[in-house]
């Protein structure tokens, strides 16, 4: 029997990515920035603080968990927090271009930055393709030399 | 008042993410032997036991899938889980890190993890499968190598 591995139900940190694609979209549709500053704070509160401030998967818990079976794997905490303070990173980057870079940078430049976490969000809830993960593995094959191949 | 064109752009950027990964989730994960650029590998720079044929499970550390891997592979073979492990099984089922062993993922092309590659006895890549197998489709393929 296939021993149980720690960790957390891969599909909150899906649930959490559809609401960030979610409050990016509805910022740049409403050309709002303040759903931006909005969406900054919880990725930040999430990846900076911890799990006890993640209010995607409190929300996961509290609301979607019980309407859906166990989990078939368990996923390290790693990936998604890192990709959650990405995220904080590209959104307070374009929140910053919107506001008090505003005069030097075109606004396309924000919204292009906050359409990009939205993008990559929806990718990961859609597929559950981890882009970061796919470039980790390209990134090995290129730092390493070919092996020694046969005539076949 | 919303903008036509920014409800445009945000309807594209949803309908490509969408649609871009469910094409990239779906194409062809097999790959034959004859798409290979490497048909066949130096026997001694495999993991496996010399001489006999096996299946390279390629992973990543924090590779969330990788982990159900084994369970799929004893599945297919019919076996326990642990006869596995323990190579008790018709084929080896050898663990390869894409970190440790990049030559071997850049020789068999191996894109993600996981992917499950297999090996003949004198090191003929057979094929290639990314993600993780569907146990009956892997058992058919091995039941057509003549293994398991």
């Amino acid at each position: 029997m296939t021993q149980r591995s720690a960790g957390i139900d891969p599909r909150g940190p899906r649930f959490g990515q559809a609401l960030t694609a979610t409050l990016a979209l509805a910022a740049f549709v409403l050309e709002a920035p303040a759903l931006l500053a909005v969406l900054a704070l919880l990725l930040g509160a999430g990846s900076v603080l911890g799990p006890r401030f993640n209010l995607w998967a409190r929300s996961y818990r509290l609301l979607v968990r019980p309407l859906l079976s166990p989990p078939a794997t368990r996923e390290h905490p790693a990936p998604p927090r890192f990709a959650m303070c990405l995220g904080f990173v590209f959104v307070s980057t374009a929140l910053v271009l919107l506001g008090p870079f505003a005069a030097y940078v075109p606004a396309w430049a924000g919204w292009a930055l906050a359409l990009t976490v939205a993008g990559l969000a929806l990718l990961a809830a859609s597929t559950g393709i981890c882009v970061g993960c796919e470039l980790y593995v390209r990134v090995q094959r290129w730092r390493s030399r070919p092996v020694e191949e046969v005539p076949a | 008042m919303i903008g036509v064109t920014r409800l445009a752009i945000a309807a594209t950027v949803l309908a490509s993410a969408v649609l871009g990964g469910w094409t990239y989730r779906h194409r062809t994960p097999n790959r034959s032997a004859s798409e290979r650029q490497a048909g066949r590998i130096d026997p001694s720079r495999l993991p496996n036991e010399a001489g006999q044929p096996a299946l390279l499970a390629f992973t990543s550390p924090l590779c969330v899938a990788c982990q159900r891997t084994p369970g799929l592979v004893a599945e297919a073979l019919d076996v326990g889980e642990d006869e596995l492990t323990a190579g008790q099984a018709p084929i080896e089922l050898a663990k390869v890190d894409v970190t440790e062993r990049g030559d071997l993922a850049k020789a068999l092309d191996v894109r993600r993890t996981p992917t499950l590659a297999g090996v003949g006895p004198e090191g003929h890549v057979r094929f290639v499968h990314e993600g993780n197998p569907d146990p009956e489709a892997l058992a058919g393929r091995l039941r057509a190598w003549e293994v398991g």
